[in-house]
């Protein structure tokens, strides 16, 4: 039995992101909502590389068997990238949506669209 | 034995993750994300990863969760 | 919109959930069979090698000389990703610091237009200063210690940074430099570029033979360090250029997160509190 439940967590936090993303109307949720659907994915690419009865890939004080089995080190590496890049992005989203509160005094995407029947 | 651990973390990540859209002061919209990145770094150490874990909790767990708390400051707390 | 939210949901979920049924089990991570059936050429060779990853998992320790095989992908066999990962954050940094240009320049913020969002409380306690500097050098040294250690423990240069760089929001919530705001923002600037111009130099030393390629691991110094395939006590002095390469990042990236966030509390108007007093 395979732990499929890693992948349906993606899916769910995915689905769970994009939903917030559409239909949620302050910018502040939607910078949630984007960090949400990064999580999301990380947590995908470090799932595909896991094997069952492995160890970190790390030969400092392991345990000493005839046959080291260890998960792949390569989808490690290129997420370490992407969670930097994840917390670059929020700081100028945010830097983005404080700069549109201090010019406009909202933050709800209904009232910025410049339609007059919301205000 | 392993799959256990995974479903009940698995549990745990999406409840967060819908609390933190669903509260309507941001305060507790963002230390709700911050539990969900604790999360996440326990379950990156269990999926063997304890780079990527390590850098999950510096950057999730801490860095986001400030910055966040400073960009409510300089806006509003409560949602519309 | 309440249904049209329900249809999106069961639209994606649907989708998604047919798309991870073709995917292999959780924990059998091998390569693609598919590729080895219609390519039989690629085969197994000599050493039972498949994948890429399984390569770097047999061959990284003999080649790069450093147990810790994560480190070794990054800096050494993908170390051209890692410069343009640190060059993307080089470049968020200055955007944030472009983005609330006209908040920083002026010397009173209240007087440049922006209201100071809620009060701070004058309160400068002596309790919390002195525990937060303690804080501070305790979460800095740790930090220091996941830098250097990148080698031969779960570390290195990023993991160390972000470490070392949540602790500046400990240094910001005791007030000890909402003085010197702008001396602050000017040294992390300096050490920043520091660090990327360091790791952008040893890549240039190993210029005869390739960009950014591993030349100390090849030499007969102490950094070269033959180290035999399997399960070691773990030798600091080891896996050539990594090390430098791991401090070099790690600088980089304690300096520019932290550059990141003390402007944006600068910039939310802490400074004129204070001196208000």
């Amino acid at each position: 039995m395979s732990a499929i439940v890693l992948y349906v967590t993606f899916i769910l936090l995915l689905t769970i992101g994009i939903i917030a993303l559409l239909f949620k109307r302050n910018l502040i949720k939607i910078v949630i909502a984007f960090n949400i659907l990064d999580s999301g994915i990380n947590l995908f690419f470090i799932s595909l590389g896991y094997r069952e009865n492995a160890m970190a890939p790390i030969f400092t004080l392991a345990p000493f068997d005839s046959v080291i089995t260890m998960v792949l080190p390569t989808p490690q590496a290129l997420i370490l990238t992407n969670i930097v890049i994840g917390f670059a992005t929020t700081a100028l989203m945010l830097g983005v949506a404080v700069l549109t509160y201090r010019n406009n005094n909202t933050l709800d995407t209904r009232k910025l669209r410049g339609v007059e029947e919301y205000d | 034995m392993m799959y256990y651990f995974f479903l009940v973390i698995s549990i745990a990540l999406v409840i967060t993750a819908l609390l933190s859209i669903y509260f309507r002061d941001l305060l507790a919209a963002i230390v709700s994300y911050s539990v969900f990145s604790l999360v996440l770094t326990v379950l990156y150490f269990l999926l063997d990863a304890p780079d990527v874990a390590i850098a999950e909790a510096g950057i999730g767990a801490a860095l986001t969760t400030c910055i966040f708390v400073i960009a409510i400051r300089m806006t509003r707390r409560r949602e519309e | 919109m309440r249904l049209l939210s329900v249809v999106a949901i069961v639209i994606i979920f649907g989708f998604l959930f047919v798309g991870i049924l073709h995917l292999h089990p959780v924990g059998e991570a091998v390569g693609n069979p598919d590729v080895l059936q219609q390519r039989p050429e690629y085969g197994i060779d000599i050493n039972g090698v498949t994948t890429m990853d399984d390569y770097f998992l047999r061959n990284g320790q003999v080649e790069t000389k450093s147990n810790n095989i994560v480190a070794s992908v990054v800096f050494d066999y993908r170390g051209f990703d890692t410069l343009g990962e640190a060059t993307v954050l080089f470049i968020v940094v200055s955007s944030v610091s472009m983005l609330f240009f006209t908040f920083l320049k002026s010397k009173s913020i209240i007087s440049a237009g922006v209201p100071p969002a809620g009060q701070f409380p004058k309160i400068e306690s002596r309790v919390i200063t002195f525990g937060a500097f303690i804080m501070y050098i305790m979460i800095l040294s740790f930090g220091v210690y996941l830098v250097v250690h990148g080698h031969v423990s779960p570390g290195g240069g990023f993991q160390g940074g972000s470490v070392m760089a949540s602790a500046t929001a400990l240094l910001l919530i005791s007030f000890l430099i909402t003085r010197h705001m702008q001396q602050t923002r000017k040294i992390f600037s300096f050490f920043e570029s520091l660090g990327l111009t360091i790791f952008i130099g040893f890549g240039f030393a190993g210029i005869g033979i390739s960009f950014l390629f591993n030349f100390l691991a090849h030499t007969s110094t102490a950094f070269g360090r033959i180290i035999p395939f399997g399960p070691n006590q773990g030798y600091l002095i080891s896996a050539g250029i990594l090390p430098w390469l791991s401090l070099a990042v790690g600088i980089e990236v304690f300096f520019g997160l932290s550059l990141i966030i003390v402007t944006l509390f600068h910039a939310s108007g802490v400074k004129d509190t204070n001196s208000l007093r």
